[in-house]
């Protein structure tokens, strides 16, 4: 049996993100569409109910990936130590969504109110996308999401723009905070990992693949509301 | 992005969120050095320091 080409050791998160780099555009121009939007006190809220549609998935996305690593061979390389850092996940993420809905409510909307929207196709794609890789071919296609999603964490001067340009109270930017003090720590465990992981090369493509679909799905979704 | 950059570009690229980067311009970022990068960098973080907003952002929270 021919062995799956390495990729080179200690190198895959310059890579991916060096791939994920060049997908990025439409992110970009939608969160800059979104924050330069005349009407942007009456599209943050809807933005924050899109966000929490998304994170709600992230704990049961991990949790759905943990339990699909734990179940490859045994002869797979990628089997401990892939589970050991999605265990490290599930906790890093943990009632992230429950703050969402509190910000939320500090804006007038109701936790009801929020969970009883239906979410757009776009999210549906942007999370089903992964339950997809996930379960069908295998569970390191996932990091490509998580790389996306805590590669680009809000900065202090972003949100004090957001908040100043709104309106809004300091409460309704706690998740965000939050996510820009955490997040790049989030980021380079991340990283590290990707650097430590035994990757073929076509593992290390099928990440920066999910990456990518991660950035243009993303995009898609804040476009609907902008 | 086609093209293979060195890694002090792309993370020069990374680290001012610039996403968009017409091909001409990337041709010529493939030639800088690394200490010309980081020259431009500098002149980014200075533009920073002074307040002058950036025309792009791009976020993400999980």
């Amino acid at each position: 049996m021919t062995e799956a080409p390495v990729a080179e050791p200690g190198a895959s998160s310059a890579r991916i993100r060096q791939e994920l780099a060049g997908a990025i555009g439409p992110l970009t121009a939608a969160c800059t569409a979104l924050v330069e939007h005349p009407r942007l006190r009456e599209l943050w809220p809807e933005y924050l109910v899109l966000q929490h549609q998304i994170i709600r998935a992230t704990v049961p996305l991990t949790e759905t990936a943990l339990d699909r690593t734990r179940a490859l061979p045994g002869s797979d390389p990628l089997r401990a130590p892939l589970a050991a850092y999605l265990e490290e996940h599930v906790d890093e993420e943990l009632n992230h969504d429950d703050g969402l809905l509190d910000d939320l409510e500090s804006l007038g909307l109701p936790r009801a109110e929020v969970l009883a929207r239906m979410p757009s196709p776009r999210v549906a794609a942007l999370v089903g996308a992964q339950y997809y890789w996930i379960h069908h071919h295998h569970p390191v296609a996932f990091l490509g999401y998580i790389a996306l999603m805590e590669g680009y964490p809000p900065t202090a001067e972003l949100i004090e723009a957001l908040a100043e340009r709104t309106g809004y109270p300091p409460e309704a930017f706690r998740t965000f905070d939050q996510h820009a003090e955490l997040d790049p720590g989030h980021k380079d465990h991340l990283d590290r990992t990707l650097d430590a992981l035994p990757l073929t090369e076509e593992q290390e493509a099928m990440i920066a693949t999910s990456a990518s679909t991660t950035a243009v799905l993303a995009a898609q979704a804040i476009s609907e509301i902008v | 992005m086609d093209r293979d950059l060195p890694d002090y570009v792309a993370a020069y690229l990374l680290e001012r969120a610039i996403a968009r980067v017409p091909e001409e311009v990337l041709e010529v970022l493939a030639t800088l050095s690394p200490e010309q990068i980081e020259g431009l960098a500098k002149v980014g973080r200075a533009f920073d320091e002074a307040g002058e907003e950036r025309h792009f952002v791009t976020f993400s929270i999980h």
